[in-house]
C-alpha cells in the first residue's frame, strides 16, 4: 500500500508542477540576444564593428570584391586551379552565378548594420556623447554610400548599351528591416546622389577630433570614398575637391606617400604611413585559406595569376614591379607577391597615393594644363623609381593608376569609366568569352542580379542579357 | 542433456504453507508443456485459497475435493482447468498462450487488437528485420512499407537515412518521421561535429538485434497521438523485452563483404584524356595555327608555341604515359563487415529480464572510412505488488565513425577524386612513397592517399537510452502508468589536416575537436479507463507528456601547427576559435484518446492533443490535434458467417497533426555576437524574426479495407490518402537587399495524395514446405497549391540553379533548361529557345527554364517472397521506385567541354561520345579550350535522367537444423544463412551511371554510393 499511496502522490505532483502555459515554454537564448537589446553607445560601436567585419568577409573585401577588378581586366586572369574566379574572369557568367550571388547578399548585408546605427534613436546624455553618436552614425552613412558604390559598379546598369545615369543601378536601402521588402531598382543617377548625400551628412556629423584607427573610417576616408565616386561619374570638380581635402586632412595625421623603400614594407605591416582607410585581419581572425593571400600566391587555391602585360608597364627600376611585388613561381606563373603577403595581412581600401592620382586626374580633366598634374604624377614616380614625366595624358594618369593599385581592385573600373574594350593582351590565358573580345557595351559589364533575388523581389529587374 | 535453468529459477521460488482438510483426497500428477515438465506452475483450487507449485520435475500434490476445480496457471501460458474426479492423478500438459491471442498493434502510446485499429499502419516483426547487413535499422525498412521512401543519404556505415512518409510535406521544416523508442519520442538530428563530412545517425546505435518490431504509422488516426511531430509519420520501434521461462539465450554472428551497388560513372585514363585534350587543341587552335586533327600532337608539343600553350593548359609535354588509375586505388575492395551479438533472456510469473551485447565493424567501400559499435542493453521488469508493475529498459552504445570529407565538393573527398584526380599523376614517387611534390605540377587536387592517411575525422556517439515506466492497475477498470525515458547523447568530434600536404599545407596544420552533449527527457503520466458492458468496450485514457530537451556544445579550432601528427587542438596557435553554447526546447502536450467499439464490430476512435512548443512565437505555442476513426469490422457481422473473408474490415479517418521541426529561436530577431573586428568584439543581425510563427499543420483523410480470404492465405489492404499541409514551415526567400536571404513564417500549402496496397499470398502452406508471396505498391502525387507572395501579389516561388517550388507543381520540381543535343554542323551545345520544344540555340542565356520533371519518385513498392523446406528456408525481396528524374551533379565538371576535364581536373568517359566532324550526331558537344565549353556543361537536362530502377534488395538462403539434431548438440537452434543485399540494380535510364538511390532531393553526389554485400550469419539458440 505504502507504494501506491507514494505514487498517487508522484503522479498529482506531476500534473500540478508541469501544468504549463505559454511563458514556461519561453527557450533560452545563450550567445544571441533579442535585437531590442541595443540601447547603449557602446552598442553602437559594437554594430559599426559588426559592418566593418562584415566587410572582411571573404565575399566582399575579404577577397572577391577586389579580385573582381583585376581578374576581368588584363592584370590577371584565373587559373582555375581550385575552380575559382573561372565565370568573373571569363566574363561569362549566368543568372545564378554565386559569385554575383554572393558578394550581392553580402554588401547589403553591410548596409543592414550600417541602417541600424544610422537610424538609431539613442541619445547622447551629454555634448560629448552626442557627438560621439554622432561620429558613429557618420561611419556607419560613409560605409553605406561605399557599399552602394560597390554595388552599382559591379551590378549597375551604366556601361551596358549606353547606360550612364538614366540606366538601372541598385535599390539603395535606407532602413534596416524596412517595411517594404520589393524594393525597386534606382537610377544610376540616384544612387550617386544618394550616396553624395550619405557622404555630405557625414561629414557634417563627424568630429575629426574623434578620429581613431585607420582600421575605421575616419575624417579623411569620408572625403576620399567621395573623391573616389566623383571620378567614376566623372564629377571632376567633386573629385578634385573632395581629393584635396581628404589628403590634407590625412596629412594632418601623417599620412603620406610612401618611399620607394618604404613601398613593399607598406603591405607587410598595419596602418602604414599611406593608409587612409584599410581593414583589420589578425592572426586569430581572418579568411584563412580563402581569403586574398591563398588566391593570390602559389598555394592548394592559387587561381589568381598575373599576366605579363602588367609586368611589362614597369621600368626595372620601379619597385612595384620588382621581384618583390611580381615574381614568377615554380611552375612558371607570375603572381602578385608583395601585396596580401599573408592569411593576416590588413586589406587596404584607401590609399593616400590614390587621393594623389585621383586629384591628378580631376584637375587634368578640368584643365589639361595644370601644374598641379605634373607635380602629383611625379611625387608617385619619383617615390616608386619610375622614370620623372615631362608631360603628362591621361593615359599616362590611368597607366599609372594600373601599376600603382594594381590588386587593390581598381582595373576593371578604370576601363569601363573610361569606355574602353577589355584589352586582350594574351588570349591564351585570358578566358574572355571562347576567346572573342568584350566591348565596351556589352552585358557582360555588369554581373547578373542574382536569381535569388529576381524571385524573392518582384521590382528585382535583371539586367540585359541574363 | 538440457540446460535446465528453470531448476535455478525454481530453487528461488518461495514455499507455499499448504493446509489439510478432512474429507480430501490427495491429487499428484506432472505439469508440462510441448518441451518438457515446468516447474513452479501455480496450482489453485477454485473459489479456495488452497494452492501449491510444482516443484523441479514438474511435479505436484494438492488436496482436493472431488468436484473441485484446480486452475493451472503459468507465465506465458494459457490456464488450464480440471476439474477433480475419483483418479487421484491428473496429469497437465498446458499450451502457450501468445498464439491463439489476436495480432497486437503497437501504436506508441497505447496497443491495439488488430481489428480495433482505424488507421493506416504497418507493423514488422523484429524476425524480418534481422540478419539485414545495415548499420542503421531504419535501413531494414525499404521495400517493406507502401508508401515509405527511403534512400541512404551516404553508403558509409552510420549515415543518416532520408525517409519520407507519403511524400514530402513540408519545404523548409523536416520531413523526416517522428522516431518512438518504446513509447518514448526520441531525438534522430545528425551528429556529426561538421557539415562537410559523413553524417551519423542516432538510430545507427541501436542493434538490429535487440528490436521486436517497427510500426510505421502514417495517417491521422495514428500519428495524431502524437499530434506536434506526427505530420511526417511515426517509426514506432520496439525493442525486446525478457520472456517468461527458463533463460534463452540467442547468438548471432556475421561476417560479409561490401562493394558499391552500382559502378557509377568511369573516369577518363589517362589515355582518353590526352585524346580529348588534343581534340580540344585542334578544335581551338587548328584552324588559326594551319594544322589538322592528326597533326595537333606535333603542334603541340613539337613547336615552342605548342608548348607554351600545354604548358599553360595541361601539361602533356610532363607526361610519362603511365596511367594513374586512381579509381581502382581509391577503392576499398570486398570491405569487411562484422557483426556478433548475443542475449539472454527469461524470467519467472514475477519478473524477467533481458540482456543483449553487441558489436559491429564495418568498413566502407572507399579508403578511410569505417564504423564500429558496441552496444549493451539490459532489461527487467518485475512486479512489485499484486498490481504495481515496474519495467527498465536501458541501453549503452558507443559509435566511432571514421569518415571522409564528403558532404560538398572537397578536393579531399575521395569520392571526388576518383572522378576530379588528373590520370596522369601517379600516386606514388619511383622510390615506392606517396608522391606529394610533382603532383602539384598536375592538379590542384592532393594525393588523396596521403591525406586520408594523415588527415583524420572522426566523430563518436556515445548514447544511453534508459526508459522507466511503473503500471499501477488501481482497479479492473483504471491503470494509471508512469514513464520517464532519458535520451543521452555524448558526440565528439574530432578534425585535423596534416601541415606537410592537402587542406593543412596552406595554414601548416589544422586541427579541431568538439563535444556535444544532448539530453533528452520525456516524463509521460496516463490514466486508463477501461470498461466493457455486454457487447460495448470502451477504453479512455488521459495523458499528459512533458519533453525538455537540453544541448550543450564545446569546440574548438586552429591552426598552425609546429608539427606533424599532433591532431590536437593544444598545438594550435593561429586563427584559434572557439564556440560554446547552449540551446533548449520544450513540448508540453495534453492528449486524449477514446476508443470504443461494439461487439467488436463497429470500432471509433478520437484523438485530441494539445501541444505547446518553444519553437513558436510567445501566444502561438500551442496548437490542436485531433482525428477521429472508423471501422466495421464486416467479417464479424452475422450475414459474413459463410462468406469467403476471414477479415473484412473498412476504415477511415480525419485528422490533424503538426510539425515543428524548425530551427531553434526563429521568431526572434536576433542579434548575434560571435566575431570581432580588430580585435574587439561586435554585434551584428543574425536573425530576421516573425513574431507570428507557429505550427505548420496537417489534415489528412484515410480510407483503407483490410481484408482476408481463403483462411487468410491471402491477405492485404488498400488504402488512399489526401494529406493537406498548411501553414507550412517555410523559410521565405527574402530580397537580399534586407541583409537576410529568409524568413521563417507560415505560408502556403502541398497536398498529397496517393494509394497504398499491401498484398500477401501464401501459395502453399504444409508442414513441410511454405511458399509466402508479398508486395507492396504506393502512388504518391505531389502538389504545392500555395505559397507565400510578394507585395504585389505574385506567388514568391522558391528557386535554386535547378529546381523551383511553385503552385501547380511537385514541391521541389526540377526546372532548368532544356538540352536540345548538339548540332551537327558545327558541335555546338543547343538549348530550346522556350525550354520545350521548337527553336533552338546555342547561347545558353537566351534559353528559357522549364519544368522538367519530378525530383521525388511518384510510385515506389517491393516484392518478397519466401520459401521453406523442412529447414531450408530463401527469401527474396526487391525494391522498385520511379517516376521522378535525377540529376547528375558536378557533371558541370566532369563532363564539361571546356578546360575543366582535360586541363584542370578529369572528366569520365561519355565524352568520348564529343562531337568531332560536321555531320556527327552526338549528344556531347565540340571538345576545345575555353572555360566553360559554350556553357555546355551548365544546369540542362543533359544531365537530367529518368530514375525508374528495380533492386534486389535482399536474398537469403539458409538452412536451420533439425529439432532433434539440435536438441543433441545440447542447443535449442541453430540457423545458418549467406544473404546477398543489393545484388542487382536495373535502370531505366542508361545515362544514369551513378547509384539510382538518391536522396530525397533528387542529386546524385560523389559521396559513398549504397552499397552490395554478402554475408554469412550463424544463429545459435540454447
Amino acid at each position: 500500500m505504502k507504494i501506491i499511496l507514494k505514487s498517487l502522490i508522484a503522479l498529482s505532483l506531476l500534473f500540478t508542477v508541469i501544468s504549463c502555459d505559454d511563458k514556461d515554454l519561453d527557450p533560452t537564448l545563450s550567445v544571441n540576444k533579442d535585437i531590442t537589446t541595443i540601447k547603449s553607445i557602446n552598442d553602437l560601436n559594437l554594430v559599426i564593428s559588426g559592418a566593418y567585419d562584415r566587410m572582411t568577409n571573404t565575399f566582399y573585401y575579404g577577397r572577391d570584391i577586389l579580385v573582381y577588378g583585376d581578374v576581368r581586366s588584363d592584370n590577371a586572369y584565373s587559373n582555375g586551379n581550385s575552380g575559382r574566379f573561372v565565370t568573373p574572369g571569363s566574363m561569362d557568367m549566368v543568372d545564378s552565378d554565386g559569385y554575383a550571388r554572393d558578394t550581392f547578399t553580402q554588401i547589403y548585408k553591410v548596409i543592414g548594420s550600417c541602417n541600424i546605427v544610422i537610424n538609431s534613436s539613442i541619445e547622447g546624455a551629454n555634448a560629448t556623447e552626442t557627438a560621439q553618436i554622432n561620429y558613429y552614425k557618420g561611419q556607419a552613412l560613409t560605409l553605406r554610400a561605399l557599399a552602394h558604390y560597390d554595388l552599382l559598379r559591379l551590378f549597375g546598369q551604366q556601361n551596358v548599351d549606353g547606360g550612364g545615369l538614366t540606366a538601372k543601378g541598385i535599390s539603395y536601402v535606407k532602413v534596416f528591416q524596412s517595411a517594404n521588402l520589393s524594393p525597386a531598382r534606382n537610377t544610376v543617377g540616384e544612387v550617386k546622389e544618394f550616396i553624395y548625400a550619405d557622404l555630405n551628412q557625414a561629414l557634417g556629423l563627424m568630429n575629426a577630433d574623434l578620429d581613431g584607427s585607420k582600421e575605421t573610417v575616419t575624417t579623411p576616408a569620408v572625403n576620399a570614398v567621395k573623391a573616389r565616386v566623383a571620378l567614376y561619374f566623372e564629377d571632376w570638380t567633386i573629385a578634385k575637391d573632395a581629393s584635396a581635402k581628404a589628403m590634407n586632412a590625412a596629412a594632418a595625421n601623417g599620412t603620406r606617400i610612401a618611399k620607394t623603400n618604404e613601398f613593399v614594407s607598406t603591405y607587410a605591416i598595419p596602418t602604414p604611413v599611406n593608409s587612409i582607410f584599410e581593414l583589420a585581419f589578425r592572426d586569430n581572425d581572418n579568411q584563412s585559406i580563402d581569403g586574398l593571400y591563398n588566391i593570390y600566391a602559389e598555394t592548394n587555391y592559387g587561381d589568381i595569376a598575373v599576366l605579363q602585360d602588367l609586368k611589362n608597364q614597369f621600368i626595372a627600376s620601379d619597385v612595384r614591379g620588382s621581384a618583390a611585388m611580381l615574381a614568377v613561381d615554380s611552375k612558371g606563373k607570375l603572381r602578385n607577391v608583395g601585396k596580401f603577403i599573408s592569411n593576416s595581412s590588413n586589406v587596404p581600401l584607401i590609399r593616400f597615393e590614390e587621393m594623389v592620382l585621383v586629384n591628378a586626374e580631376a584637375s587634368f580633366m578640368l584643365n589639361n594644363v595644370d601644374p598641379s598634374v605634373l607635380i602629383s604624377m611625379n611625387s608617385i614616380a619619383a617615390n616608386r623609381g619610375a622614370a620623372a614625366y615631362a608631360v603628362v595624358t591621361r593615359n599616362d594618369i590611368l597607366k599609372e593608376r594600373r601599376k600603382e593599385l594594381a590588386f587593390e581592385g581598381f582595373r576593371f573600373d578604370d576601363l569601363a569609366r573610361t569606355k574602353k574594350d577589355m584589352p586582350v593582351v594574351d588570349a591564351l590565358r585570358q578566358t574572355y568569352d571562347d576567346k572573342g573580345q568584350i566591348l565596351y557595351g556589352s552585358y557582360k559589364y555588369a554581373f547578373p542580379i542574382p536569381l535569388v533575388e529576381i524571385n524573392a523581389n518582384a521590382n528585382a529587374a535583371q539586367n540585359k542579357g541574363y | 542433456m538440457r540446460l535446465k535453468f528453470k531448476w535455478i529459477y525454481a530453487l528461488l521460488m518461495a514455499l507455499s504453507i499448504q493446509f489439510a482438510f478432512a474429507q480430501e483426497q490427495t491429487i499428484t500428477g506432472i505439469v508440462s508443456d510441448a518441451i518438457g515438465s515446468i516447474p513452479g506452475v501455480n496450482i489453485v483450487v477454485k473459489g479456495t485459497s488452497k494452492s501449491t507449485q510444482t516443484d523441479f520435475d514438474g511435479k505436484y500434490t494438492i488436496n482436493a475435493q472431488k468436484g473441485d476445480v484446480l486452475v493451472f496457471s503459468f507465465v506465458g501460458m494459457q490456464d488450464f482447468a480440471a476439474t477433480v474426479n475419483a483418479s487421484s492423478t491428473i496429469n497437465v500438459k498446458m499450451k502457450e498462450e501468445g498464439k491463439v491471442l489476436e495480432e497486437v498493434v503497437i501504436l506508441g502510446y497505447v496497443s491495439k487488437g488488430k481489428n480495433e485499429v482505424t488507421g493506416s499502419v504497418k507493423q514488422l516483426s523484429g524476425e524480418s528485420l534481422k540478419g539485414v547487413p545495415v548499420v542503421s535499422v531504419d535501413q531494414a525498412l525499404q521495400g517493406k512499407v507502401a508508401g515509405l521512401q527511403i534512400s541512404q543519404s551516404s553508403g558509409t556505415p552510420g549515415s543518416v537515412q532520408d525517409i519520407r512518409i507519403r511524400g514530402v510535406g513540408s519545404v523548409s521544416a523536416s520531413n523526416q518521421p517522428l522516431y518512438v523508442i518504446d513509447g518514448v519520442p526520441v531525438i534522430n538530428s545528425n551528429f556529426s561535429g561538421s557539415d562537410n563530412v559523413s553524417t551519423l545517425s542516432p538510430l545507427s546505435s541501436i542493434s538490429s538485434n535487440d528490436i521486436e518490431s517497427m510500426t510505421v504509422l502514417k495517417d491521422a488516426s495514428a500519428t495524431s497521438a502524437y499530434g506536434a511531430r506526427g505530420s511526417n509519420g511515426v517509426i514506432i520501434i520496439t525493442t525486446k523485452k525478457g520472456k517468461s521461462g527458463k533463460t534463452a539465450f540467442n547468438v548471432n554472428t556475421s561476417v560479409g563483404f561490401q562493394n558499391n551497388a552500382v559502378k557509377g560513372q568511369t573516369p577518363l585514363t589517362g589515355a582518353q584524356r590526352k585524346e580529348l585534350y588534343l581534340d580540344a587543341v585542334y578544335n581551338t587552335y587548328g584552324a588559326s595555327k594551319g594544322f589538322n586533327r592528326a597533326g595537333a600532337e606535333g603542334f603541340l608539343l613539337g613547336t615552342q608555341e605548342g608548348l607554351d600553350i600545354d604548358n599553360n593548359f595541361a601539361g602533356l609535354q610532363y607526361w610519362d604515359g603511365k596511367e594513374g588509375n586512381w579509381a581502382e586505388i581509391l577503392k576499398n575492395k570486398d570491405a569487411v563487415l562484422r557483426t556478433f551479438d548475443i542475449s539472454a533472456s527469461g524470467g519467472d510469473e514475477k519478473s524477467t529480464f533481458n540482456l543483449s551485447l553487441g558489436y559491429n565493424k564495418t568498413d566502407a567501400t572507399v579508403i578511410g572510412s569505417d564504423f564500429k559499435r558496441l552496444t549493451a542493453k539490459i532489461g527487467m521488469t518485475r512486479k512489485l505488488t499484486e498490481n504495481l508493475k515496474f519495467s527498465t529498459n536501458n541501453s549503452f552504445s558507443d559509435s566511432k565513425q571514421s569518415g571522409v570529407l564528403e558532404g560538398g565538393g572537397f578536393f579531399a573527398n575521395p569520392h571526388l577524386a576518383r572522378y576530379f584526380m588528373n590520370p596522369w599523376v601517379n600516386p606514388y614517387n619511383a622510390d615506392g612513397s606517396l608522391n606529394i611534390e610533382d603532383i602539384k605540377d598536375y592538379t590542384g587536387l592532393p594525393n588523396t592517399l596521403y591525406v586520408v592517411e594523415n588527415n583524420l575525422i572522426e566523430n563518436s556517439l556515445a548514447r544511453i537510452l534508459s526508459n522507466n515506466s511503473l503500471e499501477w492497475r488501481i482497479s479492473d477498470r483504471f491503470k494509471y502508468k508512469s514513464v520517464l525515458g532519458i535520451d543521452y547523447n555524448l558526440a565528439t568530434y574530432h578534425q585535423y589536416d596534416n601541415p606537410i600536404h592537402g587542406d593543412g599545407a596552406d595554414v601548416n596544420g589544422d586541427s579541431g575537436q568538439q563535444v556535444s552533449r544532448n539530453l533528452n527527457l520525456v516524463a509521460q503520466n496516463s490514466i486508463n479507463y477501461n470498461y466493457r458492458f455486454k457487447d460495448h468496450s470502451f477504453d479512455a485514457t488521459a495523458l499528459f507528456e512533458y519533453q525538455k530537451n537540453t544541448y550543450n556544445e564545446l569546440g574548438a579550432y586552429g591552426e598552425n601547427i609546429a608539427s606533424g601528427g599532433l591532431t590536437y587542438v593544444d598545438n594550435v596557435v593561429s586563427n584559434i576559435s572557439v564556440n560554446g553554447s547552449y540551446q533548449d526546447w520544450l513540448n508540453v502536450s495534453y492528449l486524449a484518446l477514446v476508443n470504443y467499439n461494439f461487439k467488436g464490430k463497429y470500432v471509433v476512435d478520437f484523438t485530441y492533443r494539445k501541444e505547446g512548443s518553444s519553437r513558436f512565437a510567445p501566444t502561438r505555442r500551442f496548437g490542436d490535434f485531433w482525428s477521429v476513426g472508423t471501422a466495421w469490422n464486416v467479417h464479424k457481422e452475422d450475414f459474413m458467417t459463410d462468406s469467403v473473408f476471414n477479415e473484412l474490415k473498412l476504415r477511415g479517418s480525419v485528422g490533424t497533426s503538426g510539425n515543428n521541426e524548425i530551427d531553434l529561436n526563429q521568431y526572434q530577431a536576433l542579434l548575434a555576437y560571435d566575431t570581432n573586428y580588430a580585435g574587439n568584439p561586435t554585434i551584428y543581425p543574425s536573425t530576421y524574426g516573425n513574431l507570428t510563427l507557429q505550427w505548420e499543420k496537417n489534415r489528412t483523410i484515410d480510407l483503407g479495407v483490410d481484408f482476408g480470404i481463403l483462411n487468410n492465405r491471402l491477405s492485404g489492404s488498400i488504402g488512399v490518402y489526401n494529406k493537406t499541409t498548411f501553414d507550412l514551415l517555410q523559410n521565405v526567400p527574402l530580397t537580399r537587399t534586407s541583409g537576410f536571404s529568409s524568413l521563417a513564417a507560415n505560408v502556403g500549402e502541398i497536398v498529397n495524395k496517393g494509394i497504398e496496397v499491401d498484398l500477401s499470398y501464401a501459395a502453399i502452406q504444409s508442414k513441410n514446405f511454405n511458399w509466402t508471396v508479398s508486395g507492396n505498391f504506393a502512388l504518391n502525387d505531389n502538389e504545392v497549391t500555395k505559397l507565400a507572395k510578394d507585395a504585389s501579389g505574385n506567388d514568391i516561388n522558391i528557386t535554386t540553379g535547378t529546381k523551383v517550388t511553385k503552385v501547380g507543381e511537385a514541391v521541389g520540381t526540377w526546372n532548368m533548361r532544356k538540352y536540345a543535343g548538339v548540332n551537327p554542323d558545327n558541335g555546338l551545345p543547343q538549348w530550346y529557345v522556350n525550354g520545350v520544344d521548337g527553336e533552338v540555340t546555342s547561347n545558353y542565356n537566351s534559353a528559357k527554364l522549364a519544368i522538367q520533371g519530378k525530383s521525388l519518385p511518384t510510385y515506389t513498392g517491393g516484392v518478397s517472397t519466401h520459401l521453406d523446406y523442412k529447414g531450408v528456408f530463401f527469401d527474396a525481396s526487391i525494391y522498385f521506385a520511379g517516376g521522378n528524374k535525377v540529376f547528375e551533379d558536378w557533371a558541370s565538371y566532369t563532363q564539361s567541354t571546356g578546360l575543366r576535364p582535360i586541363a584542370y581536373y578529369n572528366g569520365v568517359s561519355t565524352l568520348m561520345n564529343r562531337w568531332q566532324n560536321p555531320g556527327d550526331i552526338t549528344d556531347v558537344p565540340k571538345i576545345d579550350l575555353s572555360s566553360t565549353g559554350s556553357n555546355s556543361a551548365s544546369s540542362s537536362t543533359r544531365f537530367l535522367y529518368d530514375g525508374d530502377y528495380i533492386r534486389l534488395k535482399d536474398l537469403v538462403l539458409g538452412y536451420s537444423f533439425d529439432q532433434e539434431l539440435v536438441r543433441r548438440m545440447s542447443l535449442d537452434g541453430l540457423t545458418l544463412s549467406v544473404r546477398g543485399t543489393n545484388l542487382f540494380t536495373f535502370v531505366k535510364d542508361s545515362r544514369l551511371k551513378y547509384d539510382p538511390e538518391v536522396r530525397a532531393d533528387g542529386f546524385t553526389r560523389l559521396s559513398t554510393p549504397p552499397v552490395k554485400s554478402v554475408t554469412f550469419a550463424i544463429n545459435f539458440k540454447f
